[in-house]
């Protein structure tokens, strides 16, 4: 675990993705300028507040973007430029080296087909898996994920599962070709404690057993410090910080991590006001000069409001996007 | 399913009772048969003798039952007007309707299912534009206007297909594909909308990210769930074609129902005019059973209450 | 004594589940809820908890009338509604609303944002035009969207976004109760923190009881007074959240709350872990349904079926080796 990113498995290098917004024709900036790396076995986690680009960053990994997106920089995998690379050269990578867990399990499987049918088409595709095997190995997949009487649950439609069932199915579609990158995004949020922690664990086995290179993105802060080793902070379509897991929670360097990780409700006292970040995050249509977090900062100077600041480095690979880190 | 098809079947049933106190309804309360048939000096005795052979002097509600149940056995009475039976005479004619009709729906479904697919694969292209196009004019100009300029273009100036009457197959061509126009448009609108509708579902991303061949995605997935909203307009335009048919058999002098109907609308041929639409509206009902049962065939969701 | 908001009877939920065509015998079903009753106060929130499966949503679209209730009772405000007229059902639908899980899929794709949230209030036609325009900006502003939000489709937003619209279509026709079907799972830490602290404001201004279902058992303890742990269409324990967190009885609500994960690396403890595979609602075990996975299960376990009783802790638990309440404790 300690010899980190010799050869990392993915490279993402100053990611930009614009998206075009139809209703009016303007420019979204959903991300911009996201760096960030994970090897064979590690798990990097993606935290950040709701609609500030984290499954737009996600799917650019492997362009699966509307057509109207716009991709900039470079993500290096297995030799080559994703960024660059064909819908075809793509094709043959995702869900056999590249496989993704998508946000909203309701509604991420085809309502008219049962799930053994969907489970199949990757195993069929990648693996030319058929009859028996193929049949043996969905059964197999299914057990993994923790889904009982699995004969059954292949026969049924999504309709007739629960949000937790459905969200492992998800999962287990994603894993059925053992990628080498795993992205997972909000791959729990409809699992309770004890299925999400079973879960998890599956998850970790695979990372360490076949060296699966795990980026989860994520709201919960538990599934963080459960599972990751790396933390990038979004805001805004940008890392504001990025640093091993405990010097995150422990040392949070951005504003912004720190307004984060003090609105969890589990220190607070029942019923008691839940401490909130004040303001709203900017329109990424038309992001402001410096710092797009500056207008809700707390520790907010002059110069923030018109230069951008520069990422600041710290010790142990953490670095934070920030005029006033390294102030303690 | 089981209690979807009993569902379907009940309501099949329904609708057609329905149909048939209108059909009897209406024609009882629009005009009177005797001003035609009897001679036009008849004195007020001799029309009440005609009255009272066909039943006409009776409460209307016992008419209705003495209707239902001769129609039960197949006779809707002598045609006024030519004294043959009603029944058998559009029974003769149906054949030339259904074909022409039939043909006109498959060709409307098919043509229009796979022009919605190509006009949403290739949105805002010049391809999309045209099919488009086409669908507008085929919504908005009156299939009698289409079938004579039809007549005047392939009939009369290239002279490639006949025009009139019902000969051979080749009679077929003109008739069928001016009265599938209208609803070869609406097919094709609905099912290009439905088709850019699922492309932004998440799961059609999904089955990208999962690999799966484009074409795939498109004829397997996207394809089938278009067809969802599709099919549940099939039935109501098996009805407007039934409904068309009326104009392009008068255009086209094809010797169907249809202009048997208007005929007998102008004779006030009551019986003829019943049968008629009672078997029109056996067919529809009965084509709708159809479609709403491939719609459970399609969605899981129907098919398993 | 005030009567509840709502109370729920021994609800049944059975579904066909899929067999072939001419199926002969008996059809096997789903037992999705089988069995279960709790009551909600006017004025709190009650928390429904429990294994991914095990019967919360299903007790929810009963509740919302989605589902045909197979067996027991619903009583709103006293009055019995499933079986309610027409009249009856229309004035509890429009007093009793929901937020689901999925922000996509239950948002009409074709409506804009303000269309959505009107459609209850142009359904009752009870609102001018006008009156219905500022109420529409005054919930937007609630939900902390921006004011231009009602102009846009629901794929514009992002899963957060689209969860806080979902939010203010529920509260638009002034519900007395609101069913929230993990209402901020999809949301980050502070927009979640702000939507629950105005649940809770909306709560002290309007008298609002909420059904809340959630898998993030902070949340549920930050928000409730009483919850309910279900396993398999059952509740197995219920109390008040300090009897049951802190002290759970059934072996089951304590493999739950050992499993939930703490905000930092270090405070991460042990957890009773459930072995065996989660056993089907198609057939569920005899006597205990816990039993194939509980880590202290006896031979009797499999021939009764424990009821709910009271326990020394306080709450009432369906296990047979929950230290009991004695006759006096119960009538203290
Ligand atoms: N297809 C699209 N067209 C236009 N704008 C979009 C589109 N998809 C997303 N956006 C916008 O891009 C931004 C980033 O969205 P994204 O879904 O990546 O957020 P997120 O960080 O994943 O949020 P959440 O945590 O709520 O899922 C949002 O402001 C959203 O409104
Ligand atoms: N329409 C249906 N037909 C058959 N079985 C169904 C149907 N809907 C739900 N079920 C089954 O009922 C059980 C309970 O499902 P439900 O959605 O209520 O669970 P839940 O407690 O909400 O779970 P989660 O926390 O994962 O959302 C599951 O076993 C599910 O497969
Ligand atoms: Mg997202
Ligand atoms: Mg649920």
């Amino acid at each position: 675990m300690t010899d980190t990113n010799a050869q990392p498995v993915i490279r993402v290098e100053d990611l930009y993705v614009s998206l075009r917004r139809r209703r009016d024709g303007a420019t979204i900036r959903a991300v911009n300028g996201v760096n960030f790396s994970v090897g064979r076995g590690r798990t990097l986690g993606i935290v950040g507040e709701s609609g500030c680009g984290k499954s737009t960053a996600a799917m650019a990994l492997v362009r699966l973007l509307p057509k109207s997106a716009e991709v900039r920089g470079a993500i290096h995998f297995d030799g080559r430029d994703l960024a660059t690379e064909s819908q075809g050269a793509l094709r043959r990578i995702r869900g056999r080296k590249i496989a993704m867990i998508f946000q909203d399990p309701m509604v991420a499987l085809d309502p008219l087909f049962t799930v053994g049918d969907q489970l199949a088409e990757p195993l069929r595709e990648h693996l030319d898996l058929d009859g028996e095997a193929l049949h043996a190995r969905q059964v197999e997949l299914l057990q993994a994920v923790g889904i009982s009487s699995p004969e059954t649950r292949l026969k049924q439609y999504p309709h007739q599962m629960s949000g937790g069932m459905l969200q492992r199915i998800v999962g287990a579609i994603a894993i059925a070709c053992n990628p080498e990158l795993l992205i997972a995004d909000e791959p729990t949020t409809a699992l309770d404690p004890t299925a999400q922690a079973g879960y998890l664990e599956l998850l970790e086995r695979l990372s360490e057993t076949y060296g699966l290179a795990l980026i989860v993105v994520t709201h919960d802060m538990g599934v963080v410090s459960r599972i990751c080793h790396d933390v990038m902070v979004m805001y805004a379509g940008q890392t504001v910080e990025y640093g091993p897991v405990r010097a995150i929670f422990d040392q949070p360097r951005h504003p912004y991590t720190q307004a984060l990780l003090a609105s969890i409700p589990h220190a607070v006292e029942p019923g008691a006001c839940l401490p909130t970040i004040e303001g709203q995050p900017p329109d990424l249509a038309a992001l402001p000069p410096g710092c797009p977090f500056a207008a809700r900062c707390p520790k907010v100077v002059d110069r923030c409001r018109t230069e951008a600041p520069p990422p600041v480095e710290f010790a142990g690979g953490q670095r934070a996007l920030c005029w006033r880190a390294d102030e303690r | 399913m089981g209690r979807y098809i009993l569902k379907r079947l009940w309501r099949a049933l329904i609708t057609l009772i329905v149909i048939s106190m209108l059909i009897f309804v209406i024609a009882r309360v629009t005009g009177d048969p005797i001003a035609y048939l009897a001679p036009e000096d008849a004195s007020e005795q001799e029309l009440a003798q005609v009255r009272a052979r066909l039943g006409l002097d009776k409460p209307i509600y016992v008419q209705y039952a003495f209707y239902v149940g001769d129609a039960l056995r197949g006779d809707f009475g002598n045609s006024l007007r030519y004294n043959r039976p009603a029944f058998e005479m559009v029974l003769q004619r149906l054949p030339a309707t259904i074909q022409l009709s039939l043909i006109a729906f498959i060709v409307s479904t098919i043509l229009g299912i796979m022009m919605g697919v190509l006009a949403a694969l290739r949105r805002d292209t010049w391809i999309d534009g045209a099919l488009r196009l086409l669908a507008v004019l085929g919504q908005s100009a009156p299939s009698f206007w289409i079938g004579i300029l039809a007549i005047m273009i392939f009939g009369v100036h290239l002279q490639w297909l006949p025009t009139s009457g019902r000969m051979g197959p080749e009679y077929l061509i003109l008739p069928s594909l001016t009265l599938a126009l209208f609803s070869m448009a609406s097919v094709m609108r609905l099912t290009r909308s439905a088709m850019l509708e699922t492309q932004t579902q998440e799961y059609v991303k999904f089955l990208r990210a999962k690999g799966v061949p484009e074409s795939q995605i498109i004829f397997k997935h996207m394809l089938r769930n278009a067809l969802v909203p599709v099919l549940a307009v099939l039935g109501i335009q098996l009805s407007h074609l039934v409904g068309g048919t009326v104009i392009i058999e008068i255009v086209f002098n094809w010797p169907g129902v249809g202009r048997l109907m208007v005929e007998a609308l102008l004779n006030s041929d009551l019986p003829l005019i019943q049968a008629g639409v009672m078997l029109i509206a056996i067919s529809v009902v009965l084509v709708n059973l159809l479609v709403d049962l491939s719609y459970g065939l399609v969605d899981p969701r129907i098919r398993i209450e | 004594m005030t009567i509840p908001i709502l109370e729920v009877r021994d609800l049944k939920k059975y579904y066909a589940a899929s067999a072939p065509f001419f199926h002969r015998g008996e059809r096997p079903v789903v037992r999705a809820v089988d069995g279960v009753s709790f009551t909600i106060p006017e004025g709190e929130t009650f928390g429904l908890i429990g294994e991914s499966g095990c019967g919360k949503t299903t007790t929810v679209r009963t509740l919302l009338g989605l589902e045909k209730v197979t067996s027991g009772t619903i009583r709103f405000a006293g009055e019995e509604v499933q079986d309610a007229d027409q009249a009856g059902w229309r004035r509890y639908r429009s007093s009793v609303q929901a937020v689901f899980q999925d922000p996509y899929s239950s948002l009409s794709p074709r409506m804009r944002v303000w269309e959505i949230i009107a459609e209850p209030l142009i359904t009752a036609g009870k609102m001018s035009k006008a009156d219905i325009k500022t109420r529409v900006a005054e919930l937007l502003e609630v939900v902390g969207l921006p004011n231009d939000a009602g102009e846009r489709f629901p794929h514009e937003f992002s899963g957060g976004q689209r969860q806080r619209v979902a939010i203010a279509r529920g509260l638009s026709p002034q519900p007395r109760l609101l069913i929230l079907d993990e209402p901020v799972s999809a949301l980050d830490v502070s927009i979640r923190a702000q939507i629950l602290n105005l649940l809770q404001a909306l709560q002290d201004k309007f008298g609002l009881s909420y059904l809340l279902i959630s898998h993030d058992l902070d949340i549920v303890a930050h928000m409730c007074r009483n919850i309910a742990v279900m396993y398999l269409g059952r509740i197995v324990e219920t109390g008040t959240v300090a009897q049951v967190r802190d002290n759970p009885q059934h072996p089951y609500a304590q493999a739950l709350f050992s499993a939930v994960l703490p905000p930092h690396p270090d405070k991460i403890k042990p957890r009773i872990r459930l072995t065996g595979p989660q056993p089907s609602p198609l057939n569920p075990p005899s006597g205990c349904r816990f039993r194939t996975r509980c880590p202290v299960v006896q031979p009797i376990c499999a021939e009764i079926e424990p009821a709910l009783e009271q326990t020394r802790a306080g709450s009432r638990a369906a296990c047979l080796f929950a230290p009991r309440a004695s006759q006096e404790e119960i009538d203290r």
